[in-house]
């Protein structure tokens, strides 16, 4: 009670306090509040506080815990039994090899002992019901359950039959059984699998690991372990196939599909799930018999995401006929059939089958499998390999057979067929290609040249090239090549061979190659022309596209993606996402749908991003980088997979520096890395280089912003943009990023290279700007890089006889940029421009011509901060620049007027800008020891004389100053 | 049509949400053994003391995400890993003291618990109390109780307390210095 009343004057004290200011300090309060204590309460309080902030003190407990698991020492006593030594331990807890502590009988057990968990009172009791039962079991092939029960710290135990010897797999490998063997050891399992089941008691988990040859008492007799103990324990979520011993609850692999698909197996209180039956067992029995038959895993795969997609969707690999006789194929493949109702009923027909098959009867399950597969193939089925089929075949599947009137002769039908074939090996092996550990493509893309070629060579006179065409068409989609594809798949259609198939990959080229063209286009910095080009692609390609899709969407198997497709083509981004959403729950292996979401999060985002909404953006950027993740984990080696991330960490990238975001070095390595492994997947893409080449000219900056070096990165830079130069001689982006990366080379201390060296570099560059402005002469920026590489050629030409080439070039070209987009910086660059030019006529000796040429500076610097008054540097240099004036002004007998007043006005609006950033220059100093010193102290400026008093005193021992 | 092989998953978080305790308790019991497993891996890598407890929590999200079980939504994961790891610790809180009450008179269970080297130390006992101390807070204020349990046990920032309870990151601070002031005040 006295707690309570504590507790509600604390409330009402913290409340009250809130209510008056929202924003109150709540430390301070609590310190009031501590402060009504007497000092003894308040320190226990204060102690208390500091135990109830950190959970840090909690760690030694867990640590102490979790030490000990696990190692129950020989001589334990676990109910009636003591424990002799540890045989197996996993995940779920251990095995120990035991007897009876009490004598009672002198049989040693299999103690198994389960990790303890969140006992509730519901589970205990079923754990006692399902005890009751098991211990009815009583098969020869079954191993007995002696007793089971509790440990104190509620970890449940079964005492076991313990079996010596080695699981069915092993045994039968290490005895080199002969198929009939085999077989006859499965029959025994099965019959106790039968027994079981008559006594409603399903398994669960079954697999050779819980199937044992008893190489001690009975010669060669199966036991099957663990009976029904799947059903006490939660499902463990990381069922890993690794952790092999101890693991008790549905196996990936070994689980029916629909195990998988979440049938409550014995979880909480819906243990009697109507929907899991015996016929789950059959399912388990399927695939051990395929192992012992074959050696192979029929669902072996290396994640357990893919394994249990495999078991959902995909059928085993094909066993030869050369090794196993159809029938048992059949007997097989009915065991593994995805619907439970297309399996045996139960287990007594299987066995049925399996001693038809031993006495070389015909077997029932061959005869429905003819028919039921011949049925399958065309309707019920139609992702026989979702995960091992590309995107095309997914989408249109075998429907190449269904050809136009016209072609029904014979011989083309054969022609189709052949031509089909090679298309889908392709897409296959391309798919296939991209579900792999991340690894180069090349071998790949040069194996489907090779067959484009053969393909091509296979055209001929006359009707038959229709489907040459198609395959063709295929392929190119498949290398990437939106453009060719399209021509082949028009004379694939233009040679009259058409059908839903065709149309709907034709479809789909046309719409990648406008996707395609469109990016392109958006290097047009011209909006109307810009606007007039994609006019001419959405024709020419986004239209036919969207025709031949949607009106065959209903041949398509994979109509969710299509549509999703349609939606992203359209524009209409959230729909695309839904939809991809969609088809992605559909078929849990289409990575492409993923992609497809990602892509409209990403396209959403840089519509935010141009609308300025950076935190909206950033929000889409993130949720397109989780789908992409998932993408990538499943299409591990998916060249678009890889571009698409890539691109989208880069355009991260640059919202986070226009949002002047101060760190970044952790999204630079991400995008450097996603970068640099989808170029290793395939080298050459342009898009990718482009990327790279970004990434590294902003790591550059970012190096010299910090004072590090920063060349390494700008030699980067270069050889990607010349990369993606070589690839795409007209790209503007990559033009200019050559600009500026070879002046950033060349502008460092870098001695490395000679002056020889810097000036060919220098030349590189210039080339590079008039090859931009003649591409696109409306653009300020190209006209700019001209500018400032021109520039950069003046300013290194001090010792040169003439500068002018260079220093006409770039004022004309910042005065286009200006014209083109106004901007200080422009004026700013020009500024520096006439006194580069104007200390090259001073070290040459013309006075009078370099006095001009500093007063045309000084006239655009002044440009230059009243344009942009915030500029501090522009202050500063613009001071600098009077410097040099007046010195010159004095050489030649000319009065400088009003430049000491305005020069010292320009030092103290940039020392006020500099001091409010507290960002003051070294040399600043200096510089206003120019103009400040004919002053008495008392009118200083204050910002100016605090930069005085804090420089190094001049030292005038030197002799100058 | 098809479901995804987690949809068990999702579908018991989503019961959990809509006040299903079964569901809840599952949800709880799968983290509980991740955590525990997680847990004895962190101790065999570095074999010190220094598990920490958020970045259990964390991990665990990471395995699961990895594993290709994922929960829709990572604050929700940490509200369950919360719960899991309260339980886990409370579970062996009370282990050590029936053991400690077995080895009575022998001496030799420490009942302190070793800390991390630096501040107060809590022992068994004090965990014990905590227990009892949120158990009470529930009784008052529930809202308490959660924010407290997520913040402590989750490592969850304030920010994503507020996300999750749909409630304003001023109000979860609020709660988070009342609930730390009320159970300081109950264990002393």
């Amino acid at each position: 009670m006295a707690e309570r009343s504590n507790w509600q004057q604390l409330e009402a004290l913290i409340d009250a306090a809130c209510a008056a200011d929202p924003d109150a300090d709540l430390e301070t309060l609590v310190e009031q509040f501590l402060e009504g204590m007497s000092a003894a309460e308040a320190a226990a309080v204060r102690q208390q506080l500091q135990l109830v902030s950190d959970p840090g003190g909690l760690t030694g407990l867990l640590a102490d815990s979790v030490a000990p698991l696990g190692a129950l020492p020989a001589g334990s006593q676990v109910g009636h039994y003591r424990v002799l030594e540890r045989l197996a331990d996993g995940g779920m807890g251990e095995v120990y090899l035991a007897e009876r502590a009490d004598g009672q009988f002198d049989k040693q057990v299999a103690l198994k002992i389960l990790s303890e968990g969140l006992i509730t009172e519901s589970m205990v009791q079923r754990f006692k019901r399902e005890r009751q039962i098991l211990a009815q079991l009583s098969h020869p092939h079954i191993a007995t359950l002696y007793d089971a029960g509790m440990t104190d710290n509620n970890r449940p135990w079964f005492a076991m039959e313990f079996v010596s010897g080695v699981n069915i797999n092993t045994h039968c490998e290490q005895q080199n059984c002969s198929v009939e063997a085999c077989l006859s050891l499965f029959i025994m399992v099965c019959e106790a699998i039968a027994y079981a089941h008559s006594k409603g008691i399903i398994h669960r988990d079954l697999k050779p690991a819980n199937i044992w040859i008893d190489t001690a008492e009975h010669l060669g007799q199966p036991k099957v372990l663990d009976f029904g103990i799947a059903t006490i324990q939660l499902p463990q979520l990381d069922a890993s196939p690794m952790t092999g011993t101890g693991q008790i609850i549905g196996t990936p692999g070994y689980m029916s599909p629909e195990q998988i698909l979440g049938c409550p197996d014995g979880a909480g209180e819906a243990a009697e799930s109507p929907r899991l039956d015996g016929r789950s067992d059959v399912f388990a029995l399927g695939v051990i018999l395929y192992q012992l038959m074959t050696r192979r895993h029929p669902f072996a795969a290396d994640s357990i995401t893919e394994t249990n997609y495999k078991v959902l969707k995909e059928a085993p690999p094909t066993i030869p006929g050369s090794q196993l006789r159809a029938d048992l194929v059949a007997i097989i493949e009915q065991c593994l059939a995805k619907d439970p109702a297309d399996r045996y009923p139960s287990v007594p027909h299987l066995v049925a089958d399996l001693k038809a098959y031993l006495a070389g009867d015909p077997v029932r399950a061959r005869r429905l499998n003819g028919w039921q597969r011949m049925q399958k193939k065309i309707k019920k089925h139609p992702l026989v390999s979702a995960l091992g089929a590309s995107v095309l075949v997914l989408l249109v599947g075998g429907a190449w057979l269904l050809v136009t009137e016209r072609w029904r002769s014979q011989q083309f039908a054969q022609v189709v067929q052949e031509y089909a074939l090679v298309s889908k090996q392709m897409e296959q092996s391309v798919r296939e290609e991209h579900l792999l550990p991340h690894h180069s493509l090349a071998p790949k893309y040069s194996q489907i040249k090779q067959q484009l070629s053969n393909l091509s060579a296979t055209i001929e006179d006359g009707a038959m090239n229709g489907p040459v065409y198609a395959a063709m068409g295929q392929a190119h989609w498949l290398l990437n090549q939106p453009a060719k594809a399209v021509v082949a798949f028009a004379q694939a259609a233009e040679s009259g061979f058409s059908n839903p198939t065709t149309e709907i990959q034709y479809g789909l080229a046309l719409a990648m190659n406008w996707e395609l063209k469109r990016s392109e286009a958006h290097l047009i910095r011209d909006a109307a022309a810009r606007e007039a080009t994609v006019e001419r692609w959405r024709q020419q390609f986004l239209q036919p596209a969207q025709v031949k899709l949607s009106v065959n969407i209903d041949e398509a198997q994979q109509a969710t993606y299509l549509k999703a497709y349609l939606a992203f083509l359209q524009e209409d981004h959230a729909q695309a996402i839904t939809l991809a959403q969609q088809a992605f729950a559909e078929n849990p292996g289409l990575y492409e749908a993923l992609r497809l979401g990602a892509e409209a999060h990403l396209t959403q985002g840089k519509i935010l991003t141009i609308d300025g909404q950076f935190k909206a953006a950033l929000a889409a950027y993130r949720q397109a980088q989780g789908l992409l993740q998932q993408a990538l984990e499943i299409g591990r080696s998916d060249l678009q997979n890889h571009a698409l991330y890539c691109e989208l960490l880069n355009t991260q990238l640059h919202v986070s520096i226009d949002n002047a975001e101060t760190s970044y070095e952790d999204k630079l390595k991400q995008a450097k890395a996603a970068c640099e492994q989808a170029n290793a997947l395939l080298p050459g893409q342009l898009n990718v280089l482009v990327s790279l080449a970004e990434v590294h000219g902003h790591w550059s900056s970012w190096q010299s912003d910090l004072g590090l070096p920063s060349i390494e990165h700008s030699m980067q830079m270069v050889d990607h943009a010349r990369a993606a130069h070589a690839l795409k001689p007209e790209h503007l982006d990559v033009l200019s990023l050559l600009v500026v990366g070879l002046i950033k080379i060349t502008g460092e201390s870098n001695q490395a290279l000679s002056d020889e060296a810097k000036q060919a570099l220098l030349a590189e560059a210039q080339a590079y700007a008039e090859q931009s402005v003649s591409l696109d002469p409306n653009d300020a920026y190209n006209w700019a890089n001209l500018g400032d590489i021109s520039y950069t050629l003046a300013d290194r030409g001090l010792t040169q006889p003439d500068i002018s080439q260079w220093v006409e070039v770039a004022i004309d070209a910042y005065q286009q940029a200006n014209a083109l987009l106004p901007s200080y910086a422009w004026h700013y660059m020009t500024a520096h421009c006439h006194r580069t030019w104007a200390r090259h006529h001073r070290h040459h000796g013309r006075l009078a011509a370099a006095q001009q040429a500093f007063e045309l500076a000084n006239q655009e610097y002044t440009t230059t901060v009243q344009q942009s008054p915030d500029f501090a540097a522009g202050w500063r240099i613009r001071a600098e620049n009077l410097t040099e004036l007046m010195t010159i002004n004095q050489q030649l007998d000319i009065d400088s007027g009003p430049w000491q007043t305005e020069g010292l006005a320009a030092i103290t609006r940039a020392c006020e800008l500099y001091t409010a950033h507290s960002e003051v220059p070294q040399d600043f100093a200096e510089l206003v020891r120019f103009f400040v010193a004919p002053q008495a102290p008392a009118s200083i400026d204050a910002c100016l004389l605090q930069v005085l008093n804090n420089a190094q005193p001049v030292v005038a021992e030197d002799g100058h100053d | 049509m098809t479901e995804q092989p987690t949809a068990d998953i999702t579908a018991l978080l989503v019961q959990a949400q809509d006040g299903n305790q079964a569901a809840l308790d599952q949800l709880v019991q799968m983290v509980y053994l991740d955590l525990k497993k997680l847990a004895r891996g962190q101790r065999q890598k570095i074999m010190s003391h220094t598990i920490n407890t958020t970045g259990l929590v964390h991990e665990a999200w990471e395995k699961m995400h990895q594993g290709g079980m994922q929960f829709n939504n990572k604050n929700h994961f940490m509200a369950v890993a919360a719960l899991a790891m309260r339980h886990l610790l409370i579970n062996e809180a009370k282990k050590k003291q029936a053991q400690k009450r077995q080895h009575e008179g022998v001496n030799t269970y420490d009942s302190a618990i070793h800390g991390s080297g630096h501040g107060p130390t809590p022992s068994v006992e004090w965990l014990l109390q905590l227990d009892q101390g949120l158990q009470s807070l529930k009784a008052h204020e529930p809202r308490l109780e959660q924010v407290f349990v997520l913040i402590y046990f989750a490592g969850l920032t304030e920010a994503q307390v507020a996300e999750l309870l749909a409630i304003s990151d001023r109000t979860v601070r609020r709660d988070w210095v009342k609930a730390k002031l009320m159970l300081a005040m109950h264990l002393t």
